[in-house]
């Protein structure tokens, strides 16, 4: 479906006009031109273009806490699930929707899959952060303290005395770990 | 967590439009733990989707992680081994108790105890409950798993006093295995669980009579399993849409189900359903229907009635006394709606050689689409039976054949692959010639 995607940075082209777009700049200056309806899958979006009256077509919306990496993966997640929803309104062809958000998943790094939670979680895309903590939580399926503490980034505040102690108490719960 | 200021920002920010210069200023948090700024609710739906264990070592990780897997809503206490030995049983207990006492979320989605408590921990498994019961837990299930299944030994006894002290209105599943319940116990249950979809009672060998009723039950499905003191059980439930019974000879009788529509019925009831008087009531509604006769050696069916919504059929039946199957026709005479045909065999005498039967072509049974025959081995008895369909099913599209046993284990598969199995799908394939247009044969 990527071929009915407009291009996604500013640049206008003269047949493709009808459609209605929302302007969406990243944090490091990008603008996305999106369609509506693309854009409205983004909580914070359609929020902004609702509660006030003052904007107009030709505001952008600044999206400080998005960077154009995570846009990308954004818009091409939420394009293919209004692509679903323009073709089949009544039920999503599942095991299309399946097969896209397989192939999408698989394309993206651990560091690309974080960077979206935060982005899907500050644009408030509840469905697509479903989505992206579901596979987190898959990739740290059976793994041992140490790699789930570098996947997320976590900077361990414990002291090696208390995490021993803590590692004690919930003993139980360290038996038969994966190798990283 | 108050001090987690990053994401902030973003959940205020679609109501303060005026801040958009400040906004521009601000950049991306550039600190490396962003993951931990995220809300707890986000955390703790990933640490949701893990096992308890994966969730509980995450307490691990950081301050701000140290309890945020308490507040996961599956609670699950599996065996770790097949038997437990008195320490381990005793370590398990004690994490049940510690993770109990250190959760921390308002309600549970799900309390599963699934291994062999044993004797003396009783007391325990009352007050499990109770806490389960006041975190509004959906989903109950308690399987208690002894390795002597008949013994009276250890077997917990579920109090109607702990059902009494609770409210039950939170539940939707609940499954018991190798909890004793008696009657009025699972009557307490159904008064008192106004949105109780699903209930299943397993080995409970203090079932004696067993009612299922109640003017507001929203029970769908109901299974008992091998209850095998069971004397009588009545139904009247008016969402009940699937009913399993395996075990002995009982008597069973459904008198008020009018969206029943499917029937599972294994064990010795299974053979002797001739005498059993639930069908007169519901058999004519149901709309699926599978019976296991395994245990015993198949030799004629029970007479039907008409069965004039069934849609989908599964039979289990142990043949190695059959002369031929053919009998199996009056099933589908009663059934005019079949679409769906699943027949598994055992113990088919491959030495049971012969001419097969053969058929003018005489389409009677106009909606049967699928065939599906396990334990095929190519002998006159099950050829004769396909070739009976091909020539009697009009609208057939599909027809399987699976050469493999219907309780092999899925890893015989490959061991299976000997002489027996290629000398049944070259017999299965033999059936070709006989294909109508528009039928497919698939050899598994």
């Amino acid at each position: 479906m990527s071929s009915s995607i407009a291009s996604s940075s500013s640049s206008s082209s003269s047949s493709s006009k009808k459609e209605k777009k929302i302007s969406l700049k990243t944090s490091d200056g990008e603008v996305f031109e999106v369609e509506e309806p693309v854009a409205m899958q983004l909580e914070i979006v359609r929020s902004f273009f609702a509660d006030n009256e003052d904007v107009t077509e030709q505001t952008v919306m600044p999206l400080p806490n998005v960077s154009t990496a995570a846009m990308h993966g954004i818009l091409e997640y939420c394009r293919a699930h209004e692509e679903f929803r323009r073709r089949m309104p009544e039920a999503a062809p599942e095991e299309e929707v399946r097969a896209f958000e397989a192939g999408y998943v698989d394309r993206k790094s651990n560091e690309e899959l974080k960077e979206m939670i935060l982005a899907a979680n500050y644009l408030n895309i509840s469905k697509l952060l479903d989505f992206l903590t579901g596979v987190a939580a898959k990739r740290i399926e059976n793994k041992s303290v140490e790699y789930v503490r570098a996947f997320f980034g976590v900077e361990n505040d414990f002291t090696p005395e208390e995490e021993a102690n803590l590692r004690r108490e919930y003993e139980w719960a360290f038996e038969g770990v994966d190798e990283d | 967590m108050g001090q987690h200021y990053s994401l902030q920002l973003g959940i205020c920010y679609g109501k303060k439009l005026s801040t958009t210069s400040k906004m521009d200023e601000e950049t991306l948090d550039l600190s490396k733990d962003r993951i931990s700024n995220l809300p707890d609710e986000i955390l703790v739906s990933i640490l949701s989707l893990l096992t308890m264990k994966e969730a509980a070592r995450t307490s691990v990780l950081s301050h701000r992680w140290r309890y945020l897997w308490a507040f996961t809503g599956r609670l699950e206490f599996q065996r770790p081994s097949k038997e437990l030995r008195d320490f381990e049983r005793c370590r398990l207990v004690k994490c049940v108790n510690q993770v109990l006492q250190s959760h921390k979320g308002q309600t549970i989605d799900k309390f599963e105890i699934n291994f062999d408590v044993g004797e003396g921990y009783e007391h325990c498994i009352d007050r499990w409950l109770t806490f389960a019961l006041a975190k509004k837990v959906k989903r109950l299930e308690l399987n208690l798993f002894y390795f002597a299944p008949y013994s009276a030994l250890g077997n917990y006894t579920l109090k109607p006093k702990i059902l009494c002290d609770s409210r039950l209105d939170s539940l939707t599943t609940v499954l018991f295995n190798h909890v004793n319940v008696t009657g009025e116990v699972i009557q307490t249950l159904l008064s008192r669980c106004p949105f109780l979809e699903m209930l299943r009672v397993s080995n409970a060998m203090s079932l004696v009579d067993l009612k299922v009723s109640g003017p507001s039950l929203k029970l769908k499905r109901l299974e008992i399993v091998n209850c095998h003191e069971l004397d009588y059980i009545e139904i009247s439930a008016l969402s009940l849409v699937s009913f399993k019974y395996k075990g002995q000879v009982t008597i069973i009788s459904i008198k008020d189900a009018p969206c029943l529509a499917e029937v599972i019925f294994e064990g010795s009831y299974a053979c002797l359903l001739n005498n059993g008087s639930w069908y007169s009531c519901c058999l004519p509604q149901l709309e699926k229907l599978m019976l296991d006769m395994t245990c015993e050696k198949f030799s004629r069916l029970p007479k039907f009635p008409s069965l004039r919504n069934l849609k989908q059929l599964e039979l289990f039946l142990d043949v190695s006394r059959a002369r031929d199957l053919l009998c199996l026709m009056s099933l589908l005479n009663a059934s005019p709606l079949l679409h769906l045909f699943e027949l598994r065999l055992l113990n088919l005498n491959r030495r049971e050689q012969g001419q097969p039967k053969e058929w003018e072509v005489q389409p009677m049974h106009e909606h049967l689409k699928v065939f599906q025959l396990s334990g095929f081995v190519g002998c006159r008895i099950d050829t004769e039976l396909v070739l009976y369909v091909l020539s009697h099913a009009g609208s057939l599209q599909k027809i399987v054949i699976d050469p493999l046993s219907p309780y092999a284990k899925k890893s015989s598969r490959e061991c299976w692959e000997c002489d027996e199995a290629l000398l049944a799908r070259i017999n299965a394939r033999k059936l070709e010639p006989s294909l109508r247009p528009g039928v497919e044969l698939v050899v598994l």
